[in-house]
């Protein structure tokens, strides 16, 4: 059969440079991924907390919820070295491009967590004397964990799904892997259909994982949480 | 940082180059208005399918809302565009070719389907199934009532639980109705629905329903009205 003949050919003869290809996928997603927490988490308590930068948040937030992440890799592989001089390497524009995009979302996705809390937990936190940040770290933080877990598991979701777009700036990542094999044969069926599938498994795999915390973290931790 | 800025910016390029980035944004705009459509009606399409009686047509459903979700967009489009025309063209054993413009309608189409087909899911699912029931109840013909109303989602436990008090409820209306209904005049009301409305099974449920209150175990939405109309029946 010339199906099974050419995925002999194309795919499992390649099989070195698709594995070295979803190796960069998923290390610019981790490091892409981590930055995003970090980063959304920062942003989230500007604006919940530090009055006279509140805006600033608001305008990032929005700014890098509400442009392509298309655009913003362009933007940040061909603008920011010229701008402010970083970042030096296409693949940290790419985990700097997925970055900012996602820390938007999961700014957003944190308020959203702190808010839901009841006031009177933070309140009654401070009538018995907790310090600011203990509140933070023993009162608040748990509860978001477990409430905010499946929408940042999903949001790991759809940064694995927009680093697809990274080989756009020449990442050599599974896409780019794949489209070298493309462009070398010019036989795409076998070699894309793969690909498509094994990021079909990737992403379900994590969105599954989310589901599930979205279906028993509540029931598991006596959690109480609008839906 | 602001000299480069001023170097760099040249608005005037915004002028020169017009023309052509707004053929751009118009083929934006095209593909998007194109795509959402496709998006909608497959989307419309698949969610009534998910709801629907047929297991296997469930299956392909979910499978389809799931294959689209969950793969990049950039993928399903390069693949679109090189793979499906090989496919078509071997399968009709001559050349196929597609338009570009008409491969990234499919590719967003279908990509978004998926996510469409899930809101819409939600969203008929988040119906009070006791709303078709008394639409039925007073003759309007439901139009998708796969919902509430079929034997796969009776079998399934916990909806049921939470379905069938609702039901209840209905089914004694009926029966009311059709008690009275020699007196008053009830619109849509029809004979083969009075005689269904009849039914000896519903003194059982009721007696079943309130026993089930006199065990403290009635406590579902709408339970006080069952239990009103329950005991209308059986006293």
């Amino acid at each position: 059969m010339t199906f099974v003949d050419n995925f002999n050919r194309f795919v499992l003869a390649n099989l070195g440079p698709l594995f070295s290809g979803l190796w960069v996928t998923v290390y610019v997603c981790f490091w892409a991924f981590l930055l995003a927490l970090l980063l959304g988490a920062v942003v989230c308590f500007v604006r919940l907390r530090v009055r006279y930068l509140k805006f600033v948040a608001i305008a990032y937030v929005e700014f890098f919820r509400a442009t392509p992440i298309l655009v913003q890799l362009l933007w940040v592989n061909y603008v920011w070295p010229e701008l402010f001089g970083f970042p030096r390497t296409v693949i940290g524009a790419g985990i700097l491009a997925l970055a900012l995009q996602s820390s938007g979302y999961l700014a957003e996705t944190f308020r959203a967590g702190f808010e839901g809390l009841p006031k009177g937990q933070r309140e009654a936190a401070e009538a018995v004397g907790m310090s600011r940040w203990r509140i933070i770290w023993r009162i608040e933080l748990p509860q978001i964990a477990l409430v905010v877990a499946p929408m940042v598991i999903n949001q790991l979701a759809v940064v694995v799904k927009s680093s697809t777009l990274v080989s756009v700036i020449a990442i050599a990542d599974l896409m780019y892997a794949g489209l070298k094999i493309v462009n070398q044969w010019y036989e795409p069926i076998e070699v894309l259909t793969t690909i498509a599938l094994a990021y079909f498994v990737l992403i379900f795999a994590i969105s599954s994982i989310a589901n599930y915390a979205y279906t028993h973290f509540q029931t598991k931790f006596g959690l109480v949480t609008q839906r | 940082m602001l000299s480069a800025l001023r170097q760099m910016l040249d608005p005037s390029l915004f002028w020169e180059y017009r023309v052509v980035l707004l053929q751009g944004l118009v083929q934006n705009l095209s593909i998007f208005v194109e795509s959402a459509i496709l998006a909608m009606v497959a989307a419309t399409i698949v969610a009534v399918a998910q709801l629907g009686r047929s297991r296997v047509i469930k299956w392909i459903a979910t499978g389809y809302t799931e294959l689209c979700r969950n793969t990049p967009e950039y993928v399903l489009l390069v693949w679109v565009y090189f793979v499906l025309p090989l496919i078509i063209s071997k399968m009709i054993g001559s050349r196929f070719r597609l338009d570009p413009h008409v491969a990234a309608v499919i590719g967003l189409g279908v990509a978004y389907s998926g996510f469409m087909a899930e809101t819409l899911r939600a969203g008929l699912r988040s119906i009070h199934p006791g709303q078709a029931e008394a639409a039925t109840a007073i003759g309007d013909v439901v139009l998708q009532d796969a919902a509430t109303d079929h034997p796969a989602a009776s079998a399934a436990p916990n909806p049921a639980r939470h379905r069938q008090p609702a039901r209840l409820a209905v089914q004694i209306d009926h029966h009311r109705i059709a008690d009275h209904g020699a007196g008053h005049h009830v619109p849509g009301l029809d004979d083969q629905r009075r005689r269904d409305a009849a039914d000896p099974a519903l003194y059982r449920r009721s007696g079943a329903l309130l026993h089930r209150h006199h065990r403290g175990d009635a406590s579902f939405p709408g339970a006080d009205r069952a239990l009103a109309q329950a005991r209308l029946v059986v006293t």
